[in-house]
């Protein structure tokens, strides 16, 4: 597998919508392909629709899946979403060559371009891109196989309906005659686009690839032979390349420099001073001095040797710590009412028994394994980038605007992504290497951000204090709950000032709990933000869930019962909740009605992983069992942990359970990669991941600092338990972000069955010690 | 016939649908309700899945407060263009990306516990403040 950047100059056809689009006429994917096929999709502006329907350049910027077919039978399958090590490539392209019965080996993805007018909204997040683009990729590839079998039936003289496709070759049945795909790309290339609705999906009981578990991904040789292509790989004839210094503290601003002993420092060639962003910041660079040089270690050095004053701006006095204690003060004191049923003041009044606990949960930084780094030139007025970048089209839209230039002049090609968790949603290196390019005449620049950028000058995961109150009756079971939730919002990056959550993140398991509690109020106090925050994998999840499911296991000793049972009766018997009637009015942007949050599915994960882990063995001493369960980006997951802690307080985790109902299944493998992933993930913010800020700035530098869980540290075993939902007519849920959630609650409560001990505050590090 | 139906069907309607000044707290409670849902549905269907398009939204969208019109700051951001601008105007209609649906529906709420005591006065109130959020 390579990495094809050939551009076929091929647009969008609006007046194609709604049916599969025959493209081979007008251009052939790198003159190999011989029948093309996009699937195009009706225009959303004409109706607000769920789903990929209401994303950016609404029917018609949904995804087009390309299919091209060359003579020599090769299978091409355009992926426009970016894979960060979650498999996506694979996944589309296992969902398009079963139903197209392509030979698995003759399939080759090519990844596509910022180019949302030509393939829909390319935004890697949400754990989305499977679930949303499952039913449009599988019509793609049926409609390509119809037209192969057609082909076949006009050469041969007989009926469609006696010739069979399998493994790129189509048969006739009675005379035993065959063609192989390649043979027939040309012709079918030439035939009619069948209507949509006359496309005819295979039976699932006929999946040889979906669901089946048995290939591996697309890139696993380049990546483990190290032939993979990331940002950093790229290279060209006379490349230069750049680091910035940014202002420590966020919104600060140089106020001189001297860059005279920089440019002493072998091969650097030029100092230049990028602009600081105007308000909202969204996605701009933050602005500083560029250091450009003949390496990335000259760079570096020359980096070293700038002379700057900086002005360190209104968050020059940011100190976390007196940060926590604002969220606490507001934690106590009412704010917005986001979701309330019942009379919680009502019952409160009269409650003899009410449990009170707040919970702290710090900022934390993406720190994907591969630093943020792009390459860019400009040639004839036209500027080319090859970055790692979750968001192609933000990319090439911000680069645009910061150039000066219309979109058409700038083209975003995707390589592999060394890990992205939102960090790489937002593009502002991809406008610092253009910027730098652009004052260097338009030579190839690499602009690379090191680890210590990445954790000074992050997007960072919201800090969040979350307050719980409950009565209990005479059983310990909750008659009244009160959450408030106080966070710094990501809304902050958008609007200047934004203080509240946005429905969005409240819809990450606050709003939407789905518990059977009578009284029930929400509250999100106003919290204004010191630094730039972003979105993290499974975003507001985390400290909502944290809070939510430690407290249920603080109830559930308070009443003396075992915190598994408990939680199955607090989320009360099997039934399926119209998520707006509970005040949610996000739901990962999914139909109500198609996706109500089930919590029959819900016990489901919770009783598998404790099953899994053998829930109610006896365990020796300092060892103990915790579980906790979730509900996110319309998929429900459940994590169930053993750990052990020493009389000296160091906790080791000899096994994890996890159980994921997220719907039919495509890639099970990938499933259970991104449930491992999520467990180590998960890990390392609960024991041991935190960013402090002093001063206005960030006080962690690298990973000696910023801790994140090492080989050493992760668990024994890890066993994914994979919840059967094998109607492919139901609908997908999302697997990238909801195995992060139930991870630090979990552990959190196998801490307390092992220790008596019951941590609110992440991340672990030394309390147990202390 | 039609001619006739049509219009009394469109001012039993508008009758329901102004909830009249002697229309009881359940009366009135029971027209937020239906509109309410129907916002929060709508709120749903223009917030955008994505993380990024659904921050962006969600924000300009709540930024507009009492205007119809969203609060768009000429940044580039993860969606642009003029298509994105009519998705956010319409989020921004649907209560603010359901912002203040959320709180009327909190409202509604605070009006039925007040029914529920017989405060047929804080009712009212409640239900006030719920069509204030709504900007009904």
């Amino acid at each position: 597998m390579t990495h094809d950047h050939s551009y076929s100059g091929m647009t969008a056809d609006t007046s194609d919508v709604g049916q599969i689009v025959n493209l081979s006429r007008r251009s052939l994917l790198g003159g190999a392909g011989a029948l093309v096929l996009a699937v195009a999709l009706p225009n959303v502006a004409q109706a607000a629709g769920f789903g990929a329907d209401g994303m950016p350049h609404g029917w018609q910027d949904s995804p087009k899946i390309f299919v091209a077919i060359a003579e020599d039978g090769a299978v091409t399958i355009t992926c426009h979403r970016s894979d960060m090590g979650q498999g996506v490539r694979t996944s589309w392209a296992i969902i398009i060559a079963d139903e197209l019965e392509a030979d698995w080996a003759k399939v080759h993805v090519r990844q596509a371009e910022a180019d949302e007018l030509k393939y829909g909204n390319q935004d890697t997040d949400g754990s989305r891109s499977t679930r949303q683009f499952f039913m449009h990729m599988r019509h793609a590839g049926a409609a390509a196989r119809m037209m192969l079998i057609q082909a076949a039936a006009k050469q041969w003289g007989v009926p469609a309906s006696e010739i069979t496709a399998l493994n790129s070759v189509v048969t006739h049945t009675k005379s035993g005659k065959t063609l192989s795909y390649g043979a027939l790309a040309k012709a079918a290339s030439d035939l009619p686009i069948p209507a949509r609705e006359t496309v005819a999906l295979k039976d699932q009981k006929d999946f040889r690839y979906i669901g089946k578990g048995k290939i591996g991904i697309i890139d696993n040789v380049p990546i483990t032979t190290g032939k993979a292509i990331y940002a950093a790989d790229t290279r060209f004839e006379g490349m230069f390349y750049a680091v910035i210094a940014r202002s420590p503290v966020f919104g600060g601003t140089v106020k001189s420099f001297d860059a005279a002993e920089a440019l002493k420092v072998p091969g650097v060639v030029k100092v230049i001073q990028i602009a600081a962003p105007s308000a909202p910041v969204m996605f701009q660079p933050l602005g500083g001095i560029a250091v450009i040089a003949k390496s990335t270690w000259a760079a570096m050095k020359g980096r070293e040797k700038l002379a700057i004053t900086w002005d360190d701006g209104p968050n020059a006095k940011y100190d976390s710590a007196v940060y926590r204690a604002e969220l606490e003060a507001s934690a106590r004191k009412p704010g917005k009412v986001v979701r309330a049923q019942g009379d919680v003041d009502g019952v409160f009044a009269k409650a003899k028994n009410k449990i009170t606990a707040e919970y702290y949960i710090p900022h934390l930084v993406q720190a994907p394994m591969e630093p943020m780094a792009a390459v860019a030139r400009i040639v004839d007025g036209n500027c080319e980038i090859w970055t790692s970048v979750q968001a192609p089209q933000a990319a090439r839209t911000n680069t645009a605007k910061a150039l000066g230039v219309g979109e058409d002049k700038v083209r975003v090609n995707v390589t592999l992504l060394g890990g992205g968790f939102g960090r790489k949603s937002k593009p502002d290196y991809v406008v610092e290497a253009a910027l730098c390019s652009k004052v260097m005449d338009g030579k190839p620049v690499k602009l690379q951000w090191t680890r210590e950028d990445d954790i000074h000058h992050g997007f960072y995961h919201t800090v969040s204090v979350e307050r719980i109150e409950a009565t209990v009756d005479d059983k310990g079971m909750p008659t009244a709950w009160l959450h408030r939730s106080v966070a710094p919002t990501i809304g902050s990056i958008f609007v200047a000032g934004a203080e509240n959550e946005l429905p969005f993140e409240l819809g990450m398991g606050l709003v939407n709990t789905p518990f059977a509690i009578p009284n029930m109020r929400m509250e999100n106090p106003a919290a204004p933000a010191h630094v730039r925050i972003g979105w993290f994998r499974s975003v507001s999840n985390i400290p909502h869930a944290f809070a939510i499911q430690s407290f249920v296991a603080e109830l559930a000793h308070a009443a003396g019962r075992d915190p598994k049972d408990y939680l199955l009766d607090v989320i009360g018997p099997a039934r399926q909740i119209d998520p707006t009637s509970i005040g949610d009015v996000w739901n990962h942007g999914e139909d109500p009605k198609l996706y109500p949050i089930d919590t029959g599915r819900l016990r489901k994960v919770i009783e598998t992983a404790a099953d899994g882990i053998g829930w109610g063995r006896k365990m020796p001493k300092g060892s103990g069992l915790g579980v906790a369960g979730h509900y996110s980006f319309v998929t429900y997951t459940a994590v169930a942990v053993e750990v052990a802690v020493d009389d000296k307080g160091a906790i080791t985790i000899p096994r994890v359970d996890i159980a994921i109902d997220c719907g039919p299944q495509v890639n099970p493998e990938r499933i259970r990669s991104q449930m491992e992933g999520a467990v180590v993930m998960g890990m390392g913010l609960a024991l041991t991941a935190e960013i402090t800020f002093k001063d206005g700035k960030a006080q962690q530098n690298n990973f000696d600092g910023y801790e994140i869980t090492r080989i050493d540290a992760a668990p024994k075993a890890i066993h994914v338990h994979l919840i059967p939902n094998p109607d492919y007519a139901h609908v997908l849920g999302g697997v990238g972000e909801p195995g992060v959630p139930p991870v630090a609650p979990a552990i959190i409560n196998a801490i307390f069955a092992a220790t008596g001990r019951r941590i609110r505050q992440l991340p672990i590090r030394n309390q147990l010690s202390a | 016939m039609m001619k006739m139906t049509m219009p009394i069907a469109a001012s039993l309607f508008a009758l329901f649908a102004a909830a009249p000044a002697w229309a009881s707290c359940d009366d009135e409670l029971a027209t937020l309700d239906t509109k309410v849902q129907a916002q929060a549905t709508k709120a749903v269907a223009t917030s955008g899945g994505g993380e990024g398009v659904a921050a962006k939204r969600n924000s300009e969208a709540m930024a507009s407060r009492d205007s119809a019109a969203p609060v768009t700051s000429g940044q580039a951001g993860p969606a642009g263009g003029a298509k994105e601008t009519q998705a956010t105007t319409q989020a921004a209609q649907a209560g603010g990306s359901g912002d203040r649906v959320m709180q009327a529906k909190a409202s509604i709420n605070e009006a039925r516990v007040a029914k529920g005591k017989g405060d047929e006065a804080g009712c009212m109130a409640a239900v006030t403040k719920a069509k204030g959020q709504l900007n009904d």
